[in-house]
């Protein structure tokens, strides 16, 4: 079921905050951000997938 | 699938975004775009069978059939400029969110066009038809 992904994607922004708080603490920032904009492109790669199915679904619902 | 499972999801999502928006409100974002595709897409999974039923009941009240479907096309478009409007409109980007918003609306005009083109011949022929009379 793709309601997993609400939850994958709160478990990628809570694994990349504390990451993230860790990298800095330890004076390595250059990494945090990488590490968020990694965790970014993840996320981002989901959603795609997720809004072409929407279209999709809306094109074969509605006959646009 | 029903209204429980649709009201777990979007109040579940909404603490998660809520929970997020502290540390990466990207992260925020991401949840409420992903958590209105998902409920959309469940949605329309429930609606389809409505949408056959209600243009059945069209074609048995003998309207022609390509209003029924621009009705429906409407419906998309409207559906589609709501979900991006909001998404912008979270992310706090109100420009964005009027331009899709404007969007929709030129794009409902384009399709809505045809129909009144009609409506107005039909003006015309009824005034012509009364100044014969």
């Amino acid at each position: 079921m793709d309601v997993d992904l609400i939850f994958k994607i709160a478990a990628i922004g809570i694994i990349v905050a504390v990451l993230n708080q860790l990298l800095i603490r330890s004076g390595r920032e250059e990494q945090a951000m990488l590490t968020t904009l990694a965790g970014l492109i993840v996320v981002l790669s989901m959603i795609v997938g997720e809004i072409s199915d929407l279209f999709r679904t809306v094109k074969s619902v509605f006959g646009l | 699938m029903s209204v429980v499972t649709i009201v777990g999801i979007t109040v579940i999502a909404a603490f998660l975004a809520v929970l997020l928006r502290r540390y990466h409100p990207e992260y925020s974002m991401a949840i409420g775009v992903i958590t209105g595709a998902v409920v959309l897409i469940l949605l329309l999974s429930q609606l389809a069978p409505v949408l056959g039923r209600l243009q059945a009941l069209l074609r048995s009240a003998s309207l022609p059939e390509e209003y029924g479907i621009i009705l429906f096309k409407a419906l998309g478009i409207s559906l589609l400029a709501q979900l991006s409007s909001d998404a912008c409109r979270d992310a706090g980007e109100n420009a964005m969110a009027e331009k899709a918003e404007l969007a929709g609306k030129v794009f409902l005009l384009i399709l809505a066009l045809p129909l009144f083109e009609k409506v107005a011949e039909l003006a015309v022929r009824l005034m012509n038809g009364g100044e014969a009379g």
